[in-house]
C-alpha cells in the first residue's frame, strides 16, 4: 500500500512540477500558434483540403510531444541527477524503480495534458477547414479516427519517453543520453521502412540477405512508425479497435520492459 | 549504536582514472549524541555520508545505521538527511515539498497537517510556506532543507555542511535546533569544517583527512589540554603529512 | 550613469546599426545585380524516393504537401520585379525532369494525395510530353485512393487522347465505373470506346459485373442494361464477320451477306431501335445505322 501511495505521490509531484514549467507553456504556446497556422497552410492548395489540415494539426502535435520529451522530460531528468535533486527522493524509503516509475508516469501525464490541450486546438482549425471546404472532408472521415490517431500518438511518445528513461539509467552525461534517445527515435521511425526494404529486396544495399538482422534490430528498437496514424485520420481511413488495443499492449509492455532494464542499470550507477 | 562503520574503503572516478577517497575507515556513532566529522576539504567527508545513505556503494567493508545495514535492508525511514547544497523541485512550494517528502516517509496525512505548520514556522519560513522554491535565498532553502530532514521524526540526522552559506542569524537557528534535537535524544552526525560549530555541539568527533580516520572520540580528548580546536587540527592534518611522506 | 558614458554607449550603437545596414544592403545589392540563376534543379526530391521517406520520419505526410507545393510553385508563368517597381510576367523554361521527380517523391511519401495526381495531370502530359511517367502516377494514386474515380478515368482519357488506344481506354473507363460515385456517363463511354478499339468482349464482361452490383431499380440500370445488349449484338456481329473471313478469304462488305451467308443467322436486336451497321473494315456500329461517323 505504501508503495503504491509513494508512487503516486512522486508521479503528482513531477507533474505538477512539470506542469508548471514555463517551458512547457511556451512549447505549448508555440504549437498552438502552428495549429492555427494551420488555416494559412491549408489555403495553399487546392484539393484535399481536409487531409492537409488534419495532418498537419497533428504533425504539430506530434513535434510537440517530441520538444516536450526532449526538452522538458529530459531536461527534468537531467535536473535531479545534476542538480542532485535526486538526494531529496532517494534519502526516502522509495526503492529506484519507484523513483524512475513516478518519473516516468509523471512525465507521461504531461505528455498526455500537452496532446489534449494541443489536440483540442488541432481539431478547433480543423473544424474550421472541414466546415468552410465541405467538398473536401475526407469520403470517410470521422473524429473517433482523428481521437484514436491522437492516443496512438501519445502512446508512442510514451514509448520514447521510456527510451530516454533508459538512456538515463546508464549515460554518464545527460548529452548523450538526449543524442542515444534521439538515435533511437529517428531509428523507430524508420524500422518499417528497413524492414521492408530488406525484405522486399529494393534499394537493400548492403543489407541485403541481413533480414534476421533487420528483425532483430526491430525487436529491440521501438517500432514507432506503428503509431503514426496520421494518414489514416487525414484520408478517414479507420483502423480497429483491435489494433489500438495491440498498440495499446505494445506500448506499455516495451515501456515498461525499459522502466526494468532501467532500475536494474541505475542501481549500479553511482550517485556522487 | 546507531551508526557504524567497519573498514570501509571507497575508490571515485572514471574506469582507469580512479582515486582512492576512502582507506579502510572504521568508527561508530552511539545512540544519542552529537558526532562532529571534520576534515579539511576533499577530505572524504560528503562520500562517508553518501555511503551512509547508500547513493554510493563501499569497495569493501560494511555499514549499519540503526542496526540495519546499509544497502540490504530499508532503514531511511528513521534517517534524515540534509546534504551540503539541498536542491528541491523549483516549481513545488515549501508545502508541497515538505509534503511529499512526509508522505514519502510514510507519514499519515492528519499528522503532516500538524506538523508541517510547525516546522516552517520553526525554521521562519511560514510566510513563505506556498512561495515557490525557485525564489528561495540560499538561506531559506538550507532551513527548508532543515525542515524537510526533519518532516517525519527520524531518530538519525546526517548533516553535511548544515552550516554551510548562512548568514548568522541562520547559523544560530540551526545551531539551536541541533541542541534541541540532541536534548530530545536524537543521534546527529554531522560533517563541518566550521570548529567553532563542532566545539559547541559535538560530544564526539572524528577527523578525517585525505580518506583516512586520524581520530575518532571525545572532543577533549583530542583537544589534549589546549582550547585551540583550530591549533590542534591543524597540527593533526599536518602530522599526518608528514607521516605519510615519510 | 553619466552623460559621457550615456553618449559613448549611443555613438557606440549607431555605429554599429550604421556597420550593419551598410554591410546587408550591400549584399542586397549586389544580389541583385547577379544574373538570375534560376531555379535549383538539385533538392531533397533527388535522393532515392527510400531516403526521403526515412528522412522525412513521421512526418511523410507534411513532406509530400511540401514537394507537391513545390512542384507548383516551379510551374506556369514567372513573375518579376521591374526596375521600376512594376511586375512584368517572362517565359520560363521548365525542367520537366525535376517536377516529375517531385511528384513522384509525394507519391512516395504519400500516394493518396489528391493535389499531386490532379496538378501533375494538368501540366506533364500537356506541357512536358511525359505521358507515360503520368500514367504511372495516376497507377499509384489508383492504387492510394481506392475511393477516387478520377485516377483511373485520368488514365483512360490519357490512353485515349495521347495515346490512342480507344480500346484500352474503354477497359480503364469501365474500371473507373466501378468505383462507388463515379459518374453515371463513365460505364457508357468506356463501353462505346472498348467496343470501337476492338475490346467488345471485355467490354462485355466489365459490364456485366457492374449489372451484378445493380438491381432494377437502380436509376442507370436501364442505360447500362441498353448498351450491354448492344455490345452483346456487336459482339454476335464481329464473330459472324471473323467466320466469314476464315471461309472466305475476304472481309464480309455487310451485315446483309453475313446473313446471307448463314455466318450470322439472325440479325440480333438493338436496344436502341436502330440497325446494325458493318463497314468495310469490320467495324461493327450500333448507334450508326449508316456507319456514319
Amino acid at each position: 500500500m505504501h508503495t503504491l501511495r509513494s508512487l503516486y505521490h512522486l508521479t503528482l509531484s513531477t507533474c505538477l512540477e512539470g506542469i508548471r514549467h514555463k517551458a512547457l507553456w511556451a512549447i505549448v504556446c508555440l504549437a498552438m500558434l502552428l495549429t492555427l497556422g494551420n488555416l494559412a497552410v491549408t489555403l495553399l492548395f487546392t484539393w484535399d483540403l481536409g487531409k492537409v489540415s488534419i495532418e498537419f494539426g497533428l504533425s504539430a502535435v506530434a513535434f510537440t510531444g517530441l520538444l516536450v520529451v526532449f526538452f522538458l522530460g529530459m531536461k527534468m531528468l537531467a535536473d535531479d541527477l545534476e542538480r542532485s535533486r535526486i538526494y531529496l527522493l532517494l534519502s526516502r524509503p522509495i526503492s529506484i524503480w519507484q523513483y524512475l516509475l513516478g518519473k516516468f508516469l509523471g512525465l507521461a501525464l504531461i505528455l498526455l495534458t500537452a496532446t489534449v490541450i494541443l489536440g483540442v486546438s488541432a481539431a478547433v482549425s480543423m473544424q474550421y477547414v472541414l466546415w468552410s471546404y465541405p467538398a473536401f472532408v475526407p469520403p470517410h472521415f470521422s473524429w473517433l479516427t482523428y481521437v484514436m490517431a491522437l492516443f496512438s500518438q501519445w502512446l508512442g511518445l510514451v514509448m520514447v519517453l521510456a527510451v530516454s528513461v533508459f538512456c538515463f539509467s546508464f549515460a554518464s552525461q545527460p548529452f548523450v543520453a538526449l543524442l542515444l534517445t534521439a538515435c533511437t527515435y529517428l531509428a523507430g521511425q524508420n524500422m518499417e521502412l528497413l524492414r521492408r526494404v530488406v525484405l522486399e529486396n529494393a534499394y537493400a544495399g548492403v543489407l541485403s540477405g541481413r533480414e534476421s538482422l533487420v528483425i532483430g534490430l526491430s525487436w529491440i528498437f521501438p517500432n514507432l512508425s506503428l503509431f503514426d496514424k496520421k494518414y489514416a485520420a487525414a484520408y478517414g481511413l479507420a483502423f480497429s479497435g483491435q489494433e489500438l488495443l495491440l498498440l495499446t499492449g505494445y506500448a506499455l509492455s516495451y515501456s515498461l520492459l525499459l522502466l526494468w532494464l532501467a532500475a536494474f542499470l541505475f542501481k549500479r550507477k553511482e550517485l556522487a | 549504536m546507531s551508526v557504524l562503520l567497519e573498514g570501509v574503503s571507497k575508490h571515485l572516478g572514471a574506469r582507469g582514472k580512479k582515486k582512492q577517497v576512502l582507506h579502510d575507515l572504521s568508527l561508530v556513532v552511539e545512540r544519542g549524541e552529537v558526532f562532529g566529522f571534520l576534515g579539511p576539504n576533499g577530505a572524504g567527508k560528503s562520500t562517508t555520508i553518501k555511503l551512509l545513505l547508500n547513493f554510493i556503494r563501499p569497495d569493501s567493508g560494511r555499514i549499519t545505521v540503526l542496526g540495519r545495514r546499509v544497502g540490504a535492508e530499508e532503514f531511511r525511514d528513521r534517517i534524515g538527511y540534509l546534504p551540503e547544497f539541498p536542491f528541491f523541485y523549483d516549481h513545488l512550494t515549501a508545502r508541497e515539498t515538505l509534503l511529499l517528502s512526509g508522505r514519502l516517509s510514510g507519514v499519515s496525512e492528519p499528522t503532516l497537517g500538524e506538523r508541517i505548520p510547525l516546522l516552517l514556522e520553526r525554521m521562519n519560513l511560514a510566510e513563505a510556506a506556498n512561495q515557490r522554491v525557485k525564489g528561495f535565498s540560499k538561506g531559506m532553502k538550507q532551513r527548508l532543507g532543515v525542515a524537510n530532514a526533519l518532516v517525519h521524526d527520524p531518530e538519525v540526522l546526517i548533516f553535511d555542511e548544515p552550516m554551510s552559506g548562512m548568514d548568522p542569524l541562520g547559523r544560530h537557528l540551526i545551531k539551536t535546533i541541533m541542541m534541541e534535537l540532541r536534548g530530545l535524544g536524537k543521534t546527529i552526525f554531522f560533517s563541518s569544517h566550521i570548529l567553532s560549530d563542532i566545539e559547541a555541539l559535538c560530544d564526539r568527533i572524528g577527523v578525517i583527512h585525505k580518506g583516512r580516520l586520524l581520530y575518532a572520540g571525545g572532543l577533549q580528548e583530542f583537544l589534549q589540554g589546549t582550547h585551540d580546536l583550530e591549533a590542534r587540527f591543524v597540527a593533526a592534518i599536518n602530522e599526518a603529512d608528514h607521516a605519510h611522506a615519510a | 550613469m553619466s552623460i559621457r558614458r550615456v553618449v559613448t554607449s549611443g555613438l557606440v550603437g549607431l555605429v554599429l546599426v550604421g556597420l550593419y545596414v551598410a554591410s546587408y544592403s550591400g549584399l542586397q545589392h549586389h544580389r541583385r545585380s547577379l544574373p538570375d540563376a534560376g531555379e535549383s534543379s538539385s533538392g531533397i526530391w533527388n535522393l532515392s524516393p527510400v531516403i526521403i521517406a526515412a528522412i522525412a520520419g513521421e512526418f511523410k505526410g507534411l513532406m509530400a504537401d511540401y514537394l507537391t507545393l513545390e512542384a507548383g510553385a516551379r510551374l506556369g508563368a514567372k513573375v518579376v520585379r521591374t526596375p521600376d517597381g512594376k511586375y512584368r510576367e517572362v517565359k520560363r523554361r521548365i525542367d520537366w525532369p525535376t517536377i516529375h521527380r517531385l511528384y513522384v517523391a509525394s507519391q512516395y511519401l504519400d500516394p493518396s494525395f489528391e493535389q499531386t495526381y490532379t496538378v501533375a495531370q494538368g501540366w506533364l502530359p500537356w506541357e512536358g510530353g511525359m505521358v507515360r511517367e503520368m500514367q504511372a502516377i495516376l497507377r499509384t494514386a489508383a492504387q492510394g485512393r481506392p475511393w477516387d474515380w478520377k485516377p483511373t478515368h485520368l488514365q483512360g482519357f490519357n490512353t485515349y487522347y495521347f495515346l490512342r488506344q480507344p480500346g484500352a481506354a474503354g477497359k480503364l473507363f469501365l474500371e473507373a465505373a466501378r468505383i462507388p460515385n463515379a459518374p453515371s456517363f463513365l460505364p457508357i463511354l468506356g463501353a462505346r470506346l472498348a467496343q470501337k478499339g476492338g475490346e467488345t468482349a471485355a467490354a462485355i464482361v466489365l459490364m456485366r459485373s457492374m449489372l451484378a452490383d445493380k438491381t432494377p431499380d437502380d436509376p442507370d440500370y436501364d442505360d447500362l442494361s441498353d448498351r450491354l445488349q448492344a455490345l452483346q449484338g456487336v459482339q454476335q456481329i464481329e464473330e459472324a464477320s471473323r467466320k466469314f473471313q476464315a471461309v472466305f478469304a475476304r472481309m464480309a462488305q455487310s451485315i446483309d451477306e453475313l446473313l446471307t451467308s448463314g455466318m450470322l443467322a439472325t440479325a440480333p436486336a438493338n436496344p436502341y431501335k436502330v440497325a446494325y451497321c458493318m463497314d468495310k473494315a469490320g467495324i461493327v456500329y450500333f448507334d450508326q445505322p449508316d456507319c456514319q461517323k
